[in-house]
């Protein structure tokens, strides 16, 4: 165990270290787009690691996760507009530009949104709740698509980044050490979390739900929370992600997008926290690395991940950690 | 625990029914538990004993009849609710958490009465008052050796302790105990007796066991059912000396 936590240990800060060494390394290969490519991994990663908390250690599947992702987007994309051009939002209210108020809001309209769809959906589960969260997902997706008072399916620009006191946002360096110390926020809140007297209990729920009740636990109560704290983190990324790109499509609702998500974590190693920032980082290496030789990449990648899935359960942290099944508490299911 | 020394049964089912299509699993069964008292329910296979139990519990809804506790009607209440006031259960089949150590399984039980769910901060594994209680369980049943293992390694018999220690984490009045012995050796068995016998002075307890030598010894009260009626109930002394009882059930060879 004491073995197994410090090698944990070091695949955090071995990555941490090396995500933090990548603006001076762009800077002396004077190849500063670098910067640009690796902001989007991390900006993922901010979304993986809040999706590990319900799949990883909640045991909820979510194939929806994208509709949080795309949500937090649109609510900067939206708001940024009207800020802009300063017409009505709502209620006389012109929107906003500033980061302290936009971010804050778009997680909170996807906690929103997370605690109705999680009402419905968890009810269910198993390969249910894959399903109707894919299905919500999907409707957001067709809501946005037809949504042609803010772009519809061409999307929408973000005419100015989102502004923060004493930091320009447009800057580069900046933007990325602002991204990965959000990420190191998220990674430490949920790291306690999961250790702490609600993560015990939903960690509890996925392993055997009708115990929990027979103790004196409502899961439905705690899996919500769960649920909403995962979809606020994907709001925040999907706000950061429509600052990072300037611009705001219903592609970011895709399916495909939540199915993205859902490799990171899995390739990453799920259950670990850290691992989807691995799996972050080496599917956007992958891409790029795969792009070069075909459009196709897809392709290649697919056997990629089965040969991940079938021979390293844990992922990329379960491999470096020397443990097939990543962690104690991870998404083995001791079949 | 609270020292009550209520006058009557503090637990009470009064004419519950429950079918399923035509089949009638319980059927008109009524029985009540007291304080210091173990109150055994036996019955051949398919007599309802299970079923029954889930509706004492609150995991089942019966069609009629109450469920009383405390004086208090419970019959609408959920299983997590009647946990949390103070009525246990333990499952037929082992039902604990395999990625859990055992000392994590008994920890999440005393939680759930210690409460702060929504703390999401502080470590639980260095929580002092947690970690505490657990140990006194632990030592309790038996466990405190196997405290770090994973608690899927346990040997079946030590599971089924397990499972005690996390009903009696819940600080229950009433103890609802289904098969606790079952697959564990004449020794475990033995041992888990002893401690039953030591525990009762505190809880009501409702005990369903295959094992007759197990129930004639530990038993104040036995309740017969046969296809989900109560044919019988009286001392171990009545039970083993009535006929229907000898006709329906003992004969089978049990």
């Amino acid at each position: 165990m004491v073995k197994n936590f410090s090698r944990k240990s070091w695949a955090t800060l071995a990555i941490f270290g090396l995500l933090a060494l990548v603006p001076p390394i762009a800077h002396a290969f004077d190849n500063a787009f670098l910067i640009t490519m690796f902001n989007r991994a991390l900006i993922y990663a901010i979304a993986a690691v809040g999706l590990d908390l319900i799949i990883g250690f909640g045991g909820m599947v979510s194939f929806g996760h994208a509709a949080f992702f795309g949500i937090g987007a649109y609510t900067a994309g939206i708001l940024g507009t009207h800020a802009f051009d300063g017409s009505d939002f709502m209620f006389g209210w012109t929107g906003s530009n500033a980061a302290l108020v936009v971010w804050p809001l778009a997680m909170l309209v996807a906690a929103f949104f997370g605690a109705i769809i999680g009402l419905i959906s968890l009810r269910t589960s198993g390969v249910y709740f894959i399903m109707i969260t894919l299905a919500f997902a999907q409707l957001f997706y067709f809501f946005f698509v037809s949504l042609s008072q803010y772009g519809g399916e061409d999307g929408l620009s973000l005419w100015d980044r989102n502004t923060l006191p004493g930091l320009d946002l447009y800057d580069r360096n900046t933007f990325y050490y602002l991204c990965f110390a959000i990420l190191l926020a998220v990674w430490f809140f949920l790291s306690r979390l999961v250790a702490s007297r609600f993560g015990r209990v939903i960690i509890g729920c996925k392993q055997n739900e009708r115990r929990m009740r027979a103790l004196g636990y409502d899961p439905l109560l705690y899996k919500l929370v769960a649920f909403c704290i995962s979809a606020a983190i994907g709001g925040l990324a999907g706000a950061l992600i429509a600052n990072h790109s300037e611009f705001v499509s219903p592609g970011l609702l895709h399916w495909s997008r939540s199915g993205e998500l859902m490799v990171i974590v899995i390739l990453g190693g799920m259950g670990t926290l850290i691992g989807p920032v691995y799996g972050a980082l080496a599917l956007f290496l992958l891409e790029e690395s795969l792009v070069s030789f075909t459009e196709h990449w897809q392709v290649i990648l697919g056997p990629i991940l089965i040969l991940v899935v079938v021979f390293f359960r844990g992922g990329i942290v379960g491999f470096l950690t020397g443990n097939g099944k990543a962690s104690v508490k991870s998404g083995d299911d001791h079949g | 625990m609270v020292e009550q020394r209520t006058i009557g049964p503090v637990f009470a089912a009064k004419n519950l029914f429950k079918s399923y299509g035509g089949l009638r699993a319980t059927d008109n069964l009524s029985l009540q538990l007291e304080t210091g008292k173990i109150h055994a329910l036996i019955g051949p296979n398919g007599a309802g004993k299970t079923t029954a139990l889930s509706q004492l519990s609150g995991e089942l809804q019966p069609d009629e009849g109450q469920v009383w506790f405390c004086g208090q009607d419970i019959t609408r209440y959920s299983m997590p609710k009647r946990a949390r006031m103070g009525v246990a259960r333990s499952f037929q089949i082992t039902a604990i958490f395999d990625d859990f150590t055992v000392a994590e399984n008994v920890a999440v039980a005393v939680q759930s009465r210690a409460g702060h769910h929504f703390s999401f901060w502080r470590a639980v594994g260095r929580d002092k008052g947690i970690n505490h209680r657990t140990n006194e369980l632990l030592d309790l049943v038996g466990l405190a050796a196997f405290a770090r293992r994973r608690a899927a390694d346990l040997a079946h018999g030590q599971k089924r302790q397990l499972e005690i220690a996390m009903a009696l984490a819940l600080e229950p009045k009433v103890l609802l105990l289904d098969e606790p012995m079952a697959g564990m050796g004449p020794t475990e068995s033995t041992q888990l007796a002893e401690l039953l016998e030591r525990l009762k002075q505190d809880f009501a307890i409702l005990l369903v066991e295959h094992d007759m030598n197990i129930v004639f010894r530990l038993a104040d009260i036995i309740s017969v059912l046969v296809n989900g009626a109560v044919i019988a109930s009286g001392t171990v002394e009545d039970i083993r000396e009535n006929e229907d009882v000898q006709k329906a059930y003992l004969a089978e060879g049990y």
